[in-house]
């Protein structure tokens, strides 16, 4: 079944457009920008919360964005089952939504962190990451201030009793650990996926992996799942 | 009314701005500083005596719960 995506536009985000240019014009795919007002999405068959700074990030990284119109009707479709994802700020706005667990704090380092990373492939399950194998090493750039994902003891035991890591920060060869975790994340996770495995948010960008003159195209596999 | 809310990470939580901070006193020899935690101050002036809608308004919308926690103050005048 062809796919209709909506990439939504918060006041303050800024990678909208590279993430709509891939949907259309890299992975020719039918996609379509939301306003954050909007309240009628029944055109669209999956969402894509797309990186940058929504309302300025003021009071928290995420923490205003949620309660924009739009917000309650992709909650709807994300109870459905139709896919979701956030990268990185849309990330960080699922989370303050409640459609994935957890917390952001700003990075271990304190500062912004701007750069090609390494990170592996845990769930190969969902509709994100069931074209990579289990374990692969993907190179996609991150940045964010704000990316020190935050889950407590009993809620981590939760993730991991229902799979819901889909990615964790390596090294080159895969290696996970303190020194190839870049801003202090629980467990090393740079993505998560909801309990249903249908909503996925990720700090790394795909879209900014997904053609060769931009150095890598291990990104595009995630957002061509939602195309095809 | 006035209220000042105060929104703060909660104990086991770890606190990136607060520690960087207490490095930089115990560098500049401030060596009797044990802890410093980094908070958020909202001040708020409602129609009448709203403790109940400040309270709402505290844990819905300017503390995140999963990580953080606040006090509310009312302020004279």
């Amino acid at each position: 079944m062809k796919r209709r995506v909506g990439v939504v536009v918060f006041p303050g985000v800024n990678c909208d457009m590279d993430t709509y240019y891939v949907i259309k014009d890299v992975l020719k795919g039918d996609v379509r920008y939301v306003w954050h007002t909007e309240t009628d999405l029944s055109d669209l068959s999956c969402i894509v919360l797309p990186g940058g700074f929504s309302y300025g990030d003021y009071l928290r990284a995420g923490g205003l964005a949620k309660f924009s119109p739009v917000m309650r009707e992709i909650k709807k479709m994300a109870e459905k089952g139709y896919p979701v994802i956030g990268i990185c700020n849309g990330f960080q706005i699922l989370v303050e939504a409640g459609l994935l667990p957890g917390a952001f704090l700003k990075n271990k380092t304190l500062t912004f962190i701007c750069k090609m990373q390494y990170i592996k492939v845990v769930n190969n399950t969902s509709i994100f990451t069931k074209g990579y194998k289990k374990g692969e090493v993907l190179r996609i750039p991150i940045a964010h201030g704000e990316g020190n994902y935050y889950l407590d003891g009993d809620t981590l035991k939760e993730v991991l009793d229902n799979d819901q890591i889909a990615f964790q920060y390596c090294s080159e060869d895969g290696t996970v650990g303190e020194e190839f975790n870049p801003n202090g994340s629980t467990y090393h996770i740079a993505g998560i996926l909801n309990k249903n495995k249908n909503v996925l948010g990720m700090m790394p960008h795909p879209e900014r992996a997904s053609e060769m003159i931009l150095g890598s195209v291990d990104g595009a596999k995630i957002l061509k799942a939602l195309v095809d | 009314m006035k209220y000042k809310v105060t929104v703060f990470l909660k104990e086991n939580v770890f606190d990136p701005q607060g520690n960087s901070i207490l490095r930089v006193l115990h560098n500049l020899g401030y060596n009797d500083v044990t802890n410093l935690r980094v908070g958020k101050v909202f001040f708020i002036e409602t129609n009448g005596n709203s403790k109940e809608l400040i309270d709402k308004i505290a844990y819905e919308i300017l503390s995140n719960p999963v990580i953080e926690k606040y006090t509310i103050e009312e302020l004279n005048g």
